[in-house]
């Protein structure tokens, strides 16, 4: 299954495209520092600077696709200087390097990243336009997007980690932008530190890879860990590649949000729309898959299989927990980690290919959908402060009715909704049924339980189409349900949000294919495993894909016809509607299992080291000297000293007093007397002394 | 006068200054204390460092003073030799400049003290000489001098400036240490009288005994049949083995290494913020210099003897201190705690023996010393304003002070190990270190550490949580109203701690070149002395 060739043709590589992704980490690195250090000061000017900064990275990156696109393989004139790379510390015996490595795969991930920054920075000039602190808003997606771009282009795992690390720092920080929100800090928290778990994965694996000899540098891991049998690079034992594989496994699914660290991203809503459509859906999120995708070369069988079930399993209960949803981005949200979990299953079946494909599609469509949302949310909330009567502008019951009056989000969000259902001739489509075919290859070639993702994935793709209907139809369909009387006329959304909203629906059109057909051409991404066609009847399949899309929009638009669908009060809820509005429990699990736990321990450990060992310290002290009743060696010392001691010294005195008055006579006060005795003395001592020698 | 005297001259020169300065003038001795350190500091970058620069031998001894001092006539025995011997290799370096750049720091962190400032100033300066003594010294009985002479202004410092139980925590603090370097005298007479200077004996004609380091370094130089020879035993245990454990207590009670660090967190709780910084980023380096230098030096083959004993104590202080900080209350003791887990890096990677893992010890030394520092100084901004340190009591600083909690933010996520701040580096040197280190003990031990790394993240952000997000309230005895944002003296102290964490987290071979050569070539003698050792083992 392992293809070892997609990675040897990063060795050849024209050198200025590293020059030029360091311009692009430097547009976003300027833009981070100025709003850092100048952005009270330059006042309205600097979102222009953002933007302009973010567009001329954007623009950049595209040049780089355009040029990798035509850029020759064959042709063996151009400098074979792949990246730009210098040394960043060493110590001996290790040598860590920061680098830019450019292939077809991170820069088409380039291009894409850029573009959507590009898009967001441009929605948010009006979104966030009344914020108090958006100097620092600004900053922190000019970070964030330096951060993510250098995820995207360093030829090292130890520098990947590097921004891995600050892109967890940056969605801390911007999911606790509001941090009056009481739900922002245990929000923000939550993210970093189930992040942070993933995250002990990823320095395991380094430790592993430091440990076994292996290089950091993509290239050259590639090389290391190739088995044996098919060249003489192999300098690491295959159990070790294993557990290489599956701690670096473990990292992606804290940052990609699959089961079990999964939790995290529902609640990382909180932040501004802007930044969930951005981080939490196309960009940061995805890094995860990206980056699977990248060091692909270090995945062997277990890890893949592995792979492909919790792709399967993440895909299929997000889904479930979608379906209750209330929440205008909380729908969105699961939608995401099951996504992710399609696309994460599609490399693990060996659909890698497929899953790069959903992986720029699903940016398209679902950074879009976090968009119209966003125009929602936005233009009810300046509704509202026009209003006496406040009422939760996320909440999808209250809404409805609203194509009417935004005419123009609603004709972009169908798009989005389209492509996220799977329909034909909307961009998602195409990807999706690339990665189904992908599992069924899968299930077929090994077999039995191997089916399970392909079973996961189709039950999971109904229920998708199903999730994002009921969450259309609730949002712009149907009568106006809001409290009080009707609203005003809602003002339609202005040009800066409605661009990138155009460009975003464009792009998530089956068209999407052909502008894509150049950078799929290039060896870079015919070299990612693709499922292997053939054997199975296409047509009928894809058939089959596009009559589950339709029951499941079918079923959820039945339901909602019917009156089912966002009831404000249910009159009951089964076990199985709780476990999906729930997400299975797994929040007040961990929260019962590991939190609680976690911190009444630190809390007795702290008790013990308080009482116990610092209690015996204070015993041993204590035991020494003491200022009350008990009894201490001091005391005892002290009572020894004047009663045995002192005693002997005090009776030996005695004697010596006594002794003292019968020698007195010999004393008449005479020196002369005196240096006789001395020297009687001395004689005596010498005679002594003689005697004894 | 030699530049290294000088450096100790200095503060003990301000020292004497200040004494004689009238009564009731405090500001002069504040601004003298600040610029006799700032001097030292000029003296250090002016002088010492450049002979440091861009040399390829970094690991020999520079700037050496050598001088006779005590010279014992003991008859037919020979002589015991005591000497002034001054002298930086890279790790000694590394440490005085950490020490260099935080005591003007504490000098100005310093300036709001109103009792007895006279008497303060002169001990701060006299705590001074005797750090940048201990990090120069290399006659075994010279560091002693030193070693002990920090006790003195240190437990003064705690006792008559300290919190309300700081009587306790002083004596604690003193008894401690005394406990530790009790032993240690009785180890360093007998080493002296193991060891015999080859030169001198060579020209005297008689052996003459030493207190040397460098020569206690060498087996050559250990003289048959005496305590400290490599088949010695003592108390039914081999001699060497038994002095390096002995040694490795004082010194752990130092670093602190669990499960003797309970005096820290009293110690920090009491002591005034200066003397807090002065304490975590410098006196507890001590300890992991010490066991580097004398333990791992002197007693290489014990060293590797007891490498997974020490590894252990590592990862038990990292997870220890790391729960510990978890569950206190207090903001200073929690941050105490967190400085005992970090520490405990330092011992892991010390025990490794590993090239990366050595490297990453002293840089965690280096970096925890930047990073405690600016973290008791953020502390101390908030008990100046509202003497009260409790998390409990604090809610949306974020709203109320923007500058310090950006300042608060940087210094926890540094603390915690976000890549691009100074923490993170070294601690990946020593889990790299500690994992491959070359069979003295089991991976598992560098494997459970990397929980360490969790845990940081979860007591800062726990605490960042609690009393910087939601909406501002202050549920304290003190006053809301004092709560407001860092002053130009508080920013004059905490920009430049906060400059090095981000640039030292870029730029971190800026200080690992200073001494990588030297702890390299340190970890490779070491090795080699352990396998000359065996060769002397009947």
């Amino acid at each position: 299954m392992r293809n070892w060739d997609w990675f040897t043709e990063v060795v050849v590589y024209p050198g200025p495209q590293g020059y030029l992704g360091i311009a692009v980490l430097g547009c976003f690195l300027l833009s981070f520092l100025i709003q850092g250090s100048l952005g009270e000061w330059l006042r309205g000017a600097g979102k222009y600077l953002s933007l302009g900064l973010s567009l001329t990275a954007s623009i950049i990156s595209m040049l780089m696709v355009v040029n990798f696109c035509t850029w020759d393989v064959t042709d063996t004139s151009s400098p074979p200087g792949h990246l730009v790379q210098v040394q960043w510390f060493a110590v001996k015996g290790l040598s860590i390097k920061a680098g830019i490595l450019v292939n077809g795969v991170s820069v088409a991930m380039l291009a894409l990243v850029t573009f959507i920054t590009f898009l967001v920075h441009l929605f948010s000039l009006e979104y966030m336009k009344n914020d108090p602190r958006l100097p620092r808003y600004w900053a922190l997606l000019g970070l964030f997007a330096f951060s993510i771009c250098g995820v995207v282009l360093a030829d090292n795992l130890f520098l990947i980690f590097v921004f891995w690390e600050l892109v967890g720092f940056c969605s801390y920080l911007l999911i606790g932008f509001w941090f009056e929100d009481p739900a922002s800090g245990p929000a923000s928290q939550k993210a970093f530190i189930v992040n942070r778990i993933g995250d002990l994965g990823f320095i395991i694996a380094l430790m592993l890879m430091f440990a076994g000899g292996v290089d950091f540098g993509l290239a050259e891991a590639s090389l290391a860990v190739r088995p044996m049998a098919e060249s003489t690079f192999n300098t690491i034992e295959e159990i070790n590649t294993i557990w290489i594989g599956f701690f670096l496994l473990l990292g992606i699914l804290g940052k990609s949000a699959q089961f079990p660290l999964q939790i995290w991203l529902p609640d990382a809503m909180v932040g501004p729309t802007p930044v969930s459509s951005l981080l939490h859906a196309a960009t940061m999120v995805a890094a995860g898959v990206y980056l699977l995708i990248r060091i692909g070369f270090l995945f062997t069988e277990p890890v893949l299989d592995l792979m492909a079930w919790i792709g399967g399993f993440t895909a299929l209960i997000a889904a479930i927990s979608a379906l209750t949803q209330n929440d205008i981005k909380g729908v969105l949200a699961y939608s995401t980690i099951s996504q992710l979990g399609f696309m994460v299953m599609a490399v693990g079946v060996g659909s890698t290919f497929y899953a790069y494909f959903h992986l720029i599609t699903h940016a398209f469509f679902k950074c879009g959908l976090f968009l119209a949302a966003g125009a929602v949310v936005h233009q009810l909330h300046t509704v509202q402060n026009g209003q006496e009567q406040h009422f939760n502008v996320k909440d999808i019951r209250l809404m409805g009715g609203l194509a009417k009056k935004m005419p123009f989000t609603a004709g972009a969000y169908l798009v989005f909704a389209g492509a996220l259902a799977g329909l034909p001739l909307f961009s998602g489509f195409i990807s999706k049924d690339g990665i189904l075919i992908g599992a069924i290859e899968y299930g077929l070639s090994e077999g039995g339980v191997a089916w399970g993702p392909a079973v996961f994935g189709l039950i999971a793709s109904v229920l998708t189409a199903f999730y994002i209907t009921r969450h259309g139809l609730l949002i712009f369909f149907g009568k106006q349900r809001f409290p009080g009387p009707v609203l005003p006329e809602i003002r339609p959304a202005n040009w800066t949000m409605r661009i990138p909203l155009l460009l975003l629906a464009i792009g998530s059109l089956g068209l999407i294919k052909y502008f894509l057909k150049p950078v799929f051409n290039t060896s870079s991404f015919q070299l990612l495993p693709h499922p292997a066609h053939g054997s199975l009847p296409e047509t009928a399949l894809m058939a089959t894909f596009v009559a589950l899309a339709v029951t499941g929009v079918g079923a959820a638009y039945w339901m909602w016809r019917s009156g089912n669908l966002g009831k404000q009060e249910r009159t009951s809820e089964g076990i199985l509607f709780r476990l999906s509005k729930n997400h299975f429990y797994l929040d007040q699990a961990y929260e019962r299992r590991i939190s609680k736990p976690l911190i009444y321990f630190a809390g007795l450990l702290a008790r013990f080291d308080k009482h116990i060992v610092d209690g015996a310290v204070n015993r041993v002290a204590s035991t020494v000297v003491r200022k009350d009743e008990g009894w201490s060696l001091s005391k005892a010392s002290a009572w020894f000293d004047v009663n045995i001691v002192d005693g002997i010294v005090n009776r030996i005195a005695a004697v010596v007093l006594s002794f003292g008055q019968r020698v007195r006579k010999l004393q008449g006060g005479n020196l002369q007397r005196y240096i006789l005795y001395a020297l009687l003395g001395l004689l005596l001592l010498l005679g002594a002394l003689i005697y004894l020698a | 006068m030699g530049l290294l005297s000088l450096l100790i001259g200095l503060p003990l020169l301000g020292m004497v200054l200040t004494l004689f300065t009238p009564k009731g003038s405090g500001s002069v001795a504040k601004w003298l204390t600040l610029g006799v350190t700032l001097a030292q500091a000029t003296l250090f970058f002016v002088a010492i460092l450049p002979a440091y620069l861009g040399k390829e031998t970094q690991e020999a001894y520079r700037l050496v003073e050598h001088l006779q001092w005590i010279r014992l006539n003991l008859g037919e025995i020979g002589y015991l030799n005591i000497e002034y011997h001054l002298a930086l290799d890279g790790l000694s370096l590394t440490m005085v400049l950490l020490s260099v750049i935080i005591f003007p720091i504490t000098a100005i962190s310093s300036f709001r003290i109103r009792k007895r400032p006279k008497a303060y100033f002169s001990l701060l300066l006299l705590l001074n000489a005797s750090v940048i003594g201990v990090f120069t010294a290399l006659d075994f009985f010279l560091f002693y001098i030193f070693y002990e002479l920090m006790l003195l202004p240190m437990f003064f410092l705690i006792g008559l400036w300290g919190g309300v139980r700081r009587e306790y925590a002083a004596i604690k603090f003193f008894l401690y240490t005394l406990f530790g370097s009790g032993f240690m005298l009785l180890i360093m007479v007998g080493l002296a009288f193991s060891v015999t200077d080859p030169e001198l004996s060579g020209i005297l004609g008689k052996s003459v005994y030493t207190f040397d380091m460098l020569h206690m370094m060498d087996a050559a130089n250990y003289v048959k049949g005496s305590l400290f020879y490599f088949d010695g035993i003592l108390l039914g245990m081999g001699s060497r083995d038994l002095a390096f454990l002995v040694l490795f207590i004082g010194f752990a009670i130092k670093i602190p290494t669990v499960p003797l660090h309970t005096w820290l967190p009293d110690a920090h709780v009491e002591a005034p913020t200066a003397v807090s910084v002065i304490l975590a980023s410098l006196l507890l380096k001590v300890g992991g210099y010490g066991v580097l230098r004398i333990c791992y030096g002197i007693f290489p083959g014990a060293g590797i003897q007891f490498a997974s004993f020490v590894a252990v104590l590592g990862m038990v202080s990292i997870l220890y201190g790391a729960l510990a900080a978890m569950a206190q209350k207090d903001l200073k003791s929690l941050i105490a705690y967190s400085s005992i887990s970090h520490m405990g890096f330092v011992l892991l990677g010390i025990a490794s023996l590993e090239n990366a893992g050595v490297n990453g010890a002293v840089l965690q030394m280096f970096n925890h010393g930047i990073i405690s520092a600016a973290l008791f100084l953020l502390v101390g901004v908030l008990y100046d304003r509202t003497h009260d340190r409790r998390i409990g009591s604090y809610r949306g600083l974020w709203g109320k002070m923007p500058r310090y909690s950006a300042l608060v933010i940087i210094a926890f996520f540094a603390s915690l190990g976000l890549p691009g701040l100074n923490g993170f580096v070294s601690e990946m040197l020593v889990l790299f270190g500690a994992f491959a280190n070359h069979g003295h003990f089991g991976q598992w031990i560098a494997g459970l550490s990397v929980l360490g790394i969790l845990l940081g993240a979860v007591y800062y952000l726990r605490t960042f949580r609690r009393m910087f997000f939601g909406s501002f309230n202050y549920s304290g005895e003190g006053d809301p109203a004092s709560l407001t944002d860092l002053t130009i003296r508080e920013f004059s102290m905490l920009i430049p701690l906060t400059v090095l964490m981000i640039g030292l987290g870029i730029l971190p071979f800026l200080i690992l070149n200073l001494f990588d050569g030297s702890v390299t070539s340190f970890t490779e003698g070491f090795l080699q002395q352990a396998a000359a050792i065996k060769q002397f083992i009947p």
